[in-house]
């Protein structure tokens, strides 16, 4: 008996297994269709376009990869997140471009790895195949384009969706496994995305939420208790908030700015809020947000209450971070739409829509809120159409109307309330439709919510795939090529008038070239992500203040360093460096297009003998029409013996002693000068000023430069060979 | 906790079974000590106090029975005696001695009928300290916000705004304040006794305000609309006709006046933003004057909703409605707080019944339902009518003649 027993047993496991595989066979498809497709997005995105975010959490988990801790261009760094030592190992691989394109697959596995979340938590409330829906949905969102960036996104999206569905379990099965689970979930998301810190919270506010429904709270209350008395309650909390905030945060730069801003938090949280709704497909929202209400007579799970509370707590934090940091943002960086920051509501605001769809949790009033409200988000919100708009991927479905079918922005908010109209349709089809007819439609909507949002994420990372390419055609080839010439030796940038377009090109460089472990510039110039450093020239033979130790150095225009040239692309050239770096020559205030402002200089370190600075001084790139063209300017040069003295409150080259000579020259517009001046021996300097500059801005252009003319340096005579 | 909860509740029985008089006697002499406080400290030349007003000057025109530059007739008809005599320390020390206690009574009053004494005796300690509380809001020192630069605007409260509140300035704003809360206290008594002549008082009291400064008309909605809350229809319109007087005299006076300094009622919405933008950079913290706002009409409306409408409506019809003009009046330079100094006590109000929004504080009292009763001819209607209504007519009709 014991033996036919466990025989029968084993059959039974096998079968369970079995079935087992075969029940989470639709989903692994989903998984593994889109994985798909997000590779081969991945494949044509050929270089990071997103700085300084990429580069930074590049060279943090090459630091890992390489020698076992963080750290920027050389300088330890803080713990910022998991992520880094979750990609860390790609970077072990030999070649920059192999470890790039295992990051993105790596960042694919990781989003994509939502989708069983998303379904766990929704087996619990919907259908099976509703619950596929919602899987499905849950990964095929715009933002899902965020798998080709090197950043945090993709590790703390599926955080997110696991905390979610982890606390609902928690607060409504309540054993010890899940709330140690939740527990520690939620306490660990800050270290994946210090944004989640909302996590934690929005736990111990939907905690706080159930435990408020419960009958024990309830008995706690009182038969009298009112509405009215958990309305003054919430005041009595808001109150606490506004005192203890003002207390405890009042020296909080960050807090500060964000606040001093207050009528911006709203508005910052509604555009985010509007763009996810249009990504989402707008139903999403309206029949989500509506059943967040239960029916009267709903009988109600655990996991129902649990949910709602989750949800509720999760997307309130969420928007007021959101609010907040766009907030902030805007008045130190940039004014942009952080849906970024708000995305991760998502799979909860498609189980809630399910919820309404497939258990008819559509009451009229709160269907009419929701409406009111997406209306509300779809009117206040001005539509971006970028190609990509990074921080926002939900408006790509808009983006994907205006240049697959030429949209302009009024027909496709027009096109937007038409789905909003369709989307109220549905959820009221919904609540009162009956029959067959009630669930083939459902499976199409299901159908549709997903193709709306695969459509949305195509196009975001469509946009992202055409900026990397035009990225990569910018960039000098090979694109390791400082790498290749030094043999991975180390090398040290150097750098001035550092202007967005060459921030960029050096951050690409350092990408591809990891090699560069130092940058430094010669103007005090900051080049992000990490330490710059700051030298100086304090000897009159062209000596530095701080010596980076690299054996090699990548010279931008205008440095030119004693060594032997080894490489160059453009003005960029690498030279090996014996010993201290020196200059030979450099030039100041001059721009990588050779633009100077109202002053420039040139130092000459070393020359033998004497001979002829030829100065050319040009306006030919600056031919505005005669009747609106500013004066032609008077650019004066002066030369004289290079001493080292005090400018700007440091030890700097200057004009030692007396001039030897100086010249004045007028140069028009669209015109080209010359200015020779003899010199002696070198060291010497030579001091330019333009006295009249000029904002192309003023003249229809989009440059807000403040120029004077293009100018160049060279020496002729007995000392240059 | 239990315990704790039960004896405080318990001790603030006690508190609410002191008697008025007990009670309120020394709120009144706190308040005294408070104003001698700001008006020792607040600069000052002798017994003028930076911010006088020109009404003083008119005052003295209308003793020689002469129309002043100043928008309205109340102030001159109050002071001229003083000022013809040059008796300005005589008229400050009769307005604090007899404004003070008038303030803290009316307020207590209104709060009192709103939720118990033991509100009103909160509400009358808030009014006593609000000073006290409003200097340490204000930042001293220089200090800028969204590239506005403040200069010491707690010393701009202590000097200016303060010495006017408390009555030590003989102008239209302590005048308004005081006639304002009178009103609105009449109002409330009413609203549980349904005396028809505390009505007409009301009335006669809100249209002298209204008298004395023009602005303060933004204050007339919330009676009505306490009233109408209440479905006391009759009562509503006597309350308008008994300002039919004050009104008249009003319309009298800018017809003679030599110019028309009313600024108006004009409410622009960047001009209500800007300055509670500039009252964020100048205070501890916008959000706690919001919340009080917001949080105290919540606990009165529901608490006694006609009255709460009363007091709603009221301070939003200084705070908001009289805010809404950079040019009338601006927090930059502190002339914005003396046109609202009648909102003042409703704020107080608003900030003591934050302790109804403690369960089960805030639950709505037993509605009183007062049988109706007609208007009685009686020493204080008489006094009120002449006083607010005829003499003030007689007057400046005088004036208008000559």
């Amino acid at each position: 008996v014991s033996v036919a027993s466990a025989d029968l047993r084993r059959r039974v496991a096998r079968r369970l297994t079995l079935e087992q595989v075969l029940a989470a066979t639709p989903l692994l498809a989903i998984v593994a269709s889109l994985a798909v497709l997000y590779a081969g997005e991945a494949v044509a995105h050929p270089t990071p376009t997103l700085f300084v975010d990429e580069l930074q959490w590049t060279q943090l988990s090459r630091s890992v990869a390489d020698h076992g801790y963080a750290s920027i261009r050389g300088e330890r760094a803080s713990f910022q997140s998991l992520y880094v030592y979750l990609i860390a190992p790609a970077w072990r691989l030999t070649d920059t471009a192999s470890a790039y394109e295992l990051v993105k697959y790596l960042n694919i596995l990781f989003m994509l790895s939502a989708a069983f979340p998303a379904y766990f938590l929704s087996r619990r409330l919907v259908s099976k195949p509703a619950a596929l829906a919602v899987a499905a949905a849950s990964v095929a969102i715009a933002p899902m384009a965020y798998v080709l960036y090197v950043i945090t996104e993709p590790v703390a999206y599926p955080w997110a969706v696991l905390c979610a569905w982890l606390i609902v379990e928690a607060l409504s099965l309540r054993t010890r496994g899940w709330i140690v689970s939740a527990v520690a979930a939620s306490l660990m998301a800050p270290f994946v995305r210090s944004q989640l810190v909302v996590v934690p919270a929005a736990f111990a506010l939907a905690a706080l939420l159930v435990w408020w429904r419960s009958p024990r709270a309830r008995r706690l209350r009182g038969v009298a208790w009112t509405r009215g008395d958990t309305v003054g309650l919430v005041l009595l909390g808001v109150g606490a908030f506004a005192v203890v905030t003002r207390l405890l945060l009042h020296s909080n730069t960050q807090w500060q700015i964000a606040t001093d801003n207050a009528a911006r938090i709203w508005l910052h949280a509604v555009w985010a809020a509007a763009a996810l709704t249009i990504g989402l497909g707008v139903l999403p929202v309206v029949a989500g947000l509506a059943a967040l209400v239960p029916r009267r007579s709903e009988r109600l799970l655990p996991h129902d209450r649990a949910f709602i509370a989750v949800t509720v707590a999760l997307a309130a934090l969420l928007a007021a971070y959101t609010g907040l940091k766009g907030a902030y943002n805007e008045v130190t960086f940039a004014n942009r739409i952080d849906e970024r920051n708000l995305f991760y509501v998502a799979p909860l605001l498609f189980l809630a829509a399910a919820i309404a769809l497939e258990r008819r949790r559509v009451r009229i009033v709160p269907l009419l809120a929701a409406a009111g409200f997406a209306l509300y988000l779809i009117r206040a919100t001005e539509l971006q159409l970028n190609y990509p708009y990074f921080d926002a991927p939900g408006f790509s479905i808009a983006t994907m109307t205006n240049r697959q079918l030429y949209w302009p922005p009024e027909t496709i908010h027009r096109a937007l309330y038409v789905t909003f109209g369709i989307s109220v349709a549905i959820a009221l089809a919904a609540r009162f439709g009956r029959g067959r007819w009630t669930r083939t439609g459902l499976v199409v909507v299901s159908l549709l919510v997903i193709a709306w949002n695969l459509a949305g994420q195509v196009t975001a990372a469509g946009g992202a795939n055409a900026g990397a390419r035009t990225f990569e055609r910018n960039l000098p080839h090979p694109v390791d090529w400082v790498d290749r010439a030094t043999g991975g030796e180390t090398v040290t940038y150097l750098g001035q008038s550092i202007t967005t377009g060459v921030g960029l090109r050096t951050n690409l460089l350092e990408f591809w070239n990891p090699a560069i472990i130092k940058v430094g510039t010669l103007d005090g110039s900051e080049l992000f992500p990490g330490p710059t450093l700051l030298p100086r020239v304090v000897k009159a033979d062209g000596t530095l203040s701080e010596q980076p130790g690299t054996p090699y150095v990548l010279a931008d225009a205008g440095i030119f360093p004693v060594g032997a040239q080894v490489a160059h692309r453009g003005v960029l050239r690498l030279y090996r460096v014996d010993g201290p770096i020196r200059f030979r020559e450099s030039v100041e205030g001059v721009d990588e297009e050779a633009w100077m402002g109202s002053s420039a200089a040139y130092n000459r370190f070393a020359l033998a003998g004497g001979g002829q600075l030829v100065v050319t001084l040009s306006r030919t790139a600056f031919c505005p029409d005669p009747s609106v063209a500013p004066p032609a300017p008077r650019v004066s040069v002066t030369v004289g013996p290079l001493g080292i003295g005090r400018r700007n409150g440091l030890e700097q080259p200057v004009l030692g002693g007396g001039p030897w000579t100086a010249r004045t020259r007028v140069v028009p517009n669209c015109e080209r000068r010359e200015l020779r001046l003899p010199v002696e021996g070198a060291p010497f300097r030579a001091e330019v000023h333009v006295d009249r500059t000029f904002k192309p801005s003023d003249f229809g252009f989009p440059d807000t430069r403040t120029l004077g003319v293009m100018i160049a340096f060279r020496v002729e005579g007995d000392g240059e060979s | 906790l239990s315990t704790a909860l039960t004896s405080t509740a318990a001790r603030a029985r006690r508190v609410g079974e002191v008697r008025p008089a007990i009670a309120l006697a020394p709120l009144v002499a706190a308040h005294w000590a408070v104003v001698a406080a700001i008006g020792l400290t607040a600069e000052r030349d002798g017994w003028r106090f930076a911010g006088d007003a020109p009404e003083w000057a008119a005052a003295r025109a209308l003793g020689h029975l002469d129309v002043g530059a100043v928008p309205a007739y109340g102030t001159p008809v109050l002071l001229w005696p003083f000022a013809l005599g040059d008796a300005l320390p005589v008229a400050v020390v009769l307005q604090v001695l007899i404004g003070g206690p008038l303030v803290v009574l009316a307020v207590y009053g209104i709060c009192a009928r709103i939720a118990g004494r033991l509100l009103g005796y909160a509400a009358a300690f808030a009014w006593v300290v609000a000073p006290l509380l409003t200097l340490g809001f204000f930042y001293s020192g220089e200090r800028s916000f969204q590239g506005i630069p403040y200069d010491d605007f707690r010393g701009l409260v202590h000097d200016t705004v303060l010495p006017s509140a408390l009555g030590l300035v003989a102008g239209p704003g302590y005048p308004s304040l005081v006639a304002i809360v009178v009103a609105a206290s009449l109002v409330v008594r009413s609203l549980d006794t349904a005396r028809s002549n505390d009505i007409l008082l009301a009335g006669l009291v809100a249209g002298f305000a209204v008298g004395v400064r023009p602005l303060n008309a933004v204050f007339l909605p919330a009676p009505l609309l306490g009233l109408v809350a209440a479905r006391r229809w009759r009562s509503a319109l006597a309350f308008a006709a008994a300002l039919a007087p004050a009104l008249m005299t009003l319309a009298l006076w800018r017809w003679a006046a030599p110019v028309d300094a009313f600024g108006g009622f004009e409410f622009r919405r960047y001009d209500f933003w800007a300055n509670r933008v500039h009252l964020r950079g100048a205070g501890w913290s916008y959000l706690l004057v919001l919340w009080i706002a917001i949080a105290g009409c919540f606990a009165v409306v529901r608490r006694a909703p006609a009255k709460g409408l009363l007091v709603a409506a009221w301070f939003a019809g200084f705070f908001v409605v009289a805010s809404g003009s950079l040019a009338r009046g601006r927090v930059l330079d502190g002339s914005l707080f003396r046109l609202i100094e009648p909102g003042y006590p409703a704020l107080a109000l608003l900030a003591a019944a934050l302790i109804l929004l403690v369960p089960p504080l805030g639950r709505r009292g037993p509605a009183s339902v007062p049988g109706r009763e007609r208007v009685r001819v009686t020493r204080g209607i008489v006094v009120g009518a002449v006083a607010l209504g005829a003499y003030p007519l007689v007057i400046v009709v005088l004036a208008a003649l000559t």
